[in-house]
């Protein structure tokens, strides 16, 4: 079995696992429904506030940023629990077994986040605009690009971590503490990308944010498939 | 009470004292004093810790060696982290 | 042109001496470290006094600064001590992943540690520096950014040793977050430089006086040599417990 079909086999495992433990992603949504609330209501629907493009709310103003920051708290949750069913099963010591190349059990396992991500990120998204009035429908497939590479990024460390910390009891800790400062990079170049989108991009710089985010995605995506198989020993 | 700790909380008083009495009139000598005095006493706190800690730790190591090791004790006590 | 390159080199010289350093350290029993450790101690205290009077007595007032500018004259050694702590901690992480040899994880361990303490304290100097002369105790610029975030990244190392039990898991595991999190340091400086293409002017030892310069490099080998100091004594810290408690899971296991 080629490992390509053993990361497949195990995007599958996991998927299935996911649809049939619906409270994890109960919990997202709720989480996510939340952060969105608490933003509204702390950055008030009409307030005009210090806005450079007239006629714009606070919220419209910070969107950018409050998706990326929506999106990485609830995505904290899904990553967390990216190895809980091996730890809970004592599958951990199965992975370990697996036969073949370590990095198959990244790539299977960040796949599988970057689809329950990007599930979280299709309803994140239109609900979010929906809420503070923001027009995407002629920005979108820019903004799918951006919000692709992001969490790109987010899910290769997201997982990487995960699988270090999957075996503490402190891990709901762990994970994001140590996650933020490798996220930092990412989150700049996330949210000023989305910002390009959304606000429109005089000096024509989205191209080159693209391809920052990407050269960030690249080196952590290198740096932690290269490490991952030091990450699920023991 | 190691001698590197008395050494450096020494010190640490010295350059305080250095500062205090070098600062007066200049102009922002809050700030000067204040960096250098806390500067010092970050230095002088951790290496009098230190030291304390390696002295405790080399002199127990040679009675611990004679005693059955009691491991929750050696746990919580004397992590290697 | 040419000082630059003779900077560039003795730097580069510098670095390869203290990552040596560390590394060999990593393979002396506890005892013998000590008196590598107490030559840095004494030769740090003096050339700390010395730096001490040159900075604050014999340096001048700057021109536009007026003296707030000496606190320079800890503010950058930190960062060398920083530097050191990191890039050890770094390098003996790599090598504890390749040899798993228990010396390597207590110089990272060390170098962690003791790097946290002068990113604190460059932090702190930074943030005392910055108040009288921008009028803000923090800005969001790259290197401040950077230097934040490292002390979070290793923050973080530490804190995650503290749960874990298990020697060579936690071993394993923290020398994994040192090394990605050293790896990120220039990602971060550089994605933040791009984000926020307005700087601050800062002045960049070149730009100052003869009898600066001279105030500053005596600090910043002082600190170098402290750096080695408390290096030197936290390994022996940490070999000693390390001991300790391998030795007690042996006896554990022997005694089934």
């Amino acid at each position: 079995m080629g490992d390509a079909r053993r990361a497949l086999a195990l995007v599958k495992k996991d998927l299935l696992t996911e649809r049939r433990s619906k409270a994890a992603f109960n919990a997202m949504a709720f989480f996510a429904a939340m952060v969105l609330f608490i933003f509204s209501f702390a950055l008030g629907p009409d307030v005009p506030g210090l806005v450079a493009t007239p006629g714009a709310t606070l919220l419209q103003y910070l969107w950018p940023g409050l998706l990326w920051v929506a999106i990485f708290f609830t995505g904290v949750l899904a990553l967390s629990r990216s190895f809980q069913v091996e730890v809970e099963s004592g599958g951990m010591e199965a992975l370990r077994l697996y036969p073949g190349d370590k990095k198959a059990i990244f790539a299977g396992k960040l796949v599988a986040n970057l689809i329950v991500l990007g599930a979280m990120e299709l309803i994140l998204i239109p609900v979010s605009a929906v809420l503070y009035n923001i027009d995407l429908w002629t920005k979108l497939p820019a903004l799918l690009g951006v919000t692709l590479l992001g969490t790109l990024g987010f899910a290769a460390v997201g997982t990487f971590y995960a699988a270090l910390t999957a075996n503490l009891r402190a891990r709901d800790v762990m994970l994001p503490v140590l996650l933020f400062p490798v996220l930092v990079p990412v989150v700049v170049a996330a949210v000023k990308a989305t910002t390009l989108v959304v606000r429109g991009d005089p000096m024509g710089e989205l191209w080159t944010w693209l391809r920052i985010l990407g050269l960030i995605d690249l080196v952590l995506l290198t740096v932690c498939t290269l490490t991952f198989e030091f990450a699920i020993e023991e | 009470m190691t001698r590197t700790g008395i050494i450096a909380a020494a010190f640490a008083l010295a350059a305080t004292i250095l500062v205090a009495v070098v600062a007066q009139g200049m102009r922002d000598a809050g700030f000067i004093t204040r960096a250098y005095v806390v500067t010092a006493a970050i230095l002088a706190v951790y290496t009098w810790s230190l030291a304390r800690r390696l002295s405790r730790a080399q002199q127990g190591g040679s009675a611990a060696a004679q005693q059955p090791p009691n491991d929750d004790r050696d746990r919580r006590a004397q992590p290697a982290r | 042109m040419v000082g630059r390159i003779v900077l560039f080199v003795v730097v580069a010289v510098i670095v390869v001496l203290v990552i040596a350093y560390g590394l060999r350290l990593a393979k002396l029993p506890g005892g013998s470290a000590r008196r590598g450790g107490t030559i840095a101690g004494v030769a740090a205290l003096v050339l700390l006094a010395l730096g001490l009077y040159l900075g604050l007595v014999w340096a001048p007032a700057e021109r536009i600064m007026g003296d707030v500018y000496r606190i320079m004259f800890i503010h950058f050694p930190s960062w060398v001590g920083t530097a050191a702590g990191y890039l050890t901690a770094f390098v003996a992480s790599i090598a504890y992943l390749k040899t798993r040899e228990p010396g390597y994880d207590y110089v990272a361990l060390s170098g962690a540690e003791i790097g946290l303490l002068f990113n604190v304290t460059g932090l702190i100097t930074g943030s005392l520096w910055g108040r009288p002369t921008w009028g803000v105790y923090w800005t969001w610029d790259p290197r401040l950014t950077t230097t934040a975030i490292m002390a979070i990244t290793f923050a973080g190392y530490l804190v995650l040793r503290a749960f874990m039990e298990d020697p060579e898991g936690r071993a394993r595991a923290s020398a994994l977050v040192a090394i990605v999190g050293f790896v990120n340091v220039p990602i971060v400086y550089f994605s933040v430089r791009w984000w926020r293409t307005l700087h601050q002017v800062q002045s960049s030892p070149e730009t100052i006086d003869t009898p600066m310069v001279w105030a500053l490099r005596t600090m910043m080998v002082a600190f170098l040599l402290l750096f080695i100091f408390l290096l030197t004594r936290r390994y022996m810290l940490a070999r000693i417990r390390g001991d300790e408690e391998l030795e007690a899971m042996r006896l554990e296991v022997a005694g089934d």
